[in-house]
């Protein structure tokens, strides 16, 4: 699954914006996928599934746990993450989501049809930093 | 074995929740009864941190949870009084963090454990870090 990307021709990658007369602006996927994965990172009580605080690798770390399809103008974002044990799974969604789709649109002029997140682990604060880390 | 899921339907989008995230709730909210301990499997006893999930068994139906516990109590508790703490508890979590609906919550208390082995898991929990 993750070797997809490189057999895909190019322009799955990129996201093409015609403007009437001054050219094409493209998008590539991997820029979507930062602007989501840091948007992430700044929701509290939200944490990357590796149990490292997102915000400690910016961008690299951030954009691994993101996939973007991009469909006809729009974009699909999926998004995997921890919740840190306390926090209420549906609020700290909902404040993702919101981030999310709010940043890609400001920062991109893309609009995003949907937000999908996979919580597939639980954190509890005192497992700290180490979890899974290698 | 399809990986058991929750799925909330959000007005941006859904959220999955995995069942390995239920379980670790439940886990967790059996930490807060006292004279409880999760038992692992059929026969050892096991502390809470970790280990805890093989004694959490869940079906997700949908955005409900049915969830079926093996517990062992200590002896001096009383066991009903114990098992329903439970129960309230584990509800009260998988409701009000993950948002999901419990359906049945089933608890087996397997064994009783008497205080001082109580005592050795203890200590056993705190060597292993």
């Amino acid at each position: 699954m993750a070797e997809r990307k490189d057999n895909t021709e190019r322009e799955e990658d990129l996201t093409q914006e015609v403007t009437a007369g001054s050219g094409a602006i493209s998008i590539s996927r991997d820029v979507i996928n930062t602007i989501a994965g840091l948007a992430a990172a700044e929701v509290e009580g939200i944490t990357s599934p590796r149990g490292v605080q997102l915000r400690k690798r910016k961008g690299e770390a951030a954009k691994r746990q993101v996939e973007t399809v991009i469909e006809g103008g729009e974009v699909k974002v999926a998004i995997k993450v921890a919740v840190i044990y306390g926090y209420k799974i549906k609020s700290v969604v909902q404040e993702l989501q919101e981030r999310v789709k709010a940043e890609i649109e400001r920062m991109t002029g893309l609009q995003v049809r949907s937000v999908d997140v996979e919580i597939s682990r639980l954190l509890f604060p005192e497992e700290g930093e180490q979890t899974e880390e290698v | 074995m399809a990986e058991q899921q929750v799925v909330l339907e959000l007005p941006l989008g859904r959220a999955s929740v995995h069942g390995e995230v239920l379980a670790a709730t439940v886990a967790k909210a059996l930490d807060k009864v006292e004279g409880v301990r999760p038992l692992r499997g059929g026969g050892g006893v096991i502390a809470i941190f970790g280990g805890g999930e093989e004694s959490v068994h869940l079906e997700t139906e949908g955005e409900m949870v049915n969830v079926e516990l093996r517990i062992a109590v200590i002896l001096g508790y009383p066991v009903h009084e114990v098992a329903q703490a439970v129960q309230q508890a584990v509800r009260e979590d998988l409701e009000q963090l993950a948002n999901v609906d419990v359906g049945r919550l089933n608890v087996f208390v397997k064994r009783v454990i008497s205080p001082e082995d109580e005592l050795v898991l203890d200590e056993e929990e705190g060597s292993d870090g």
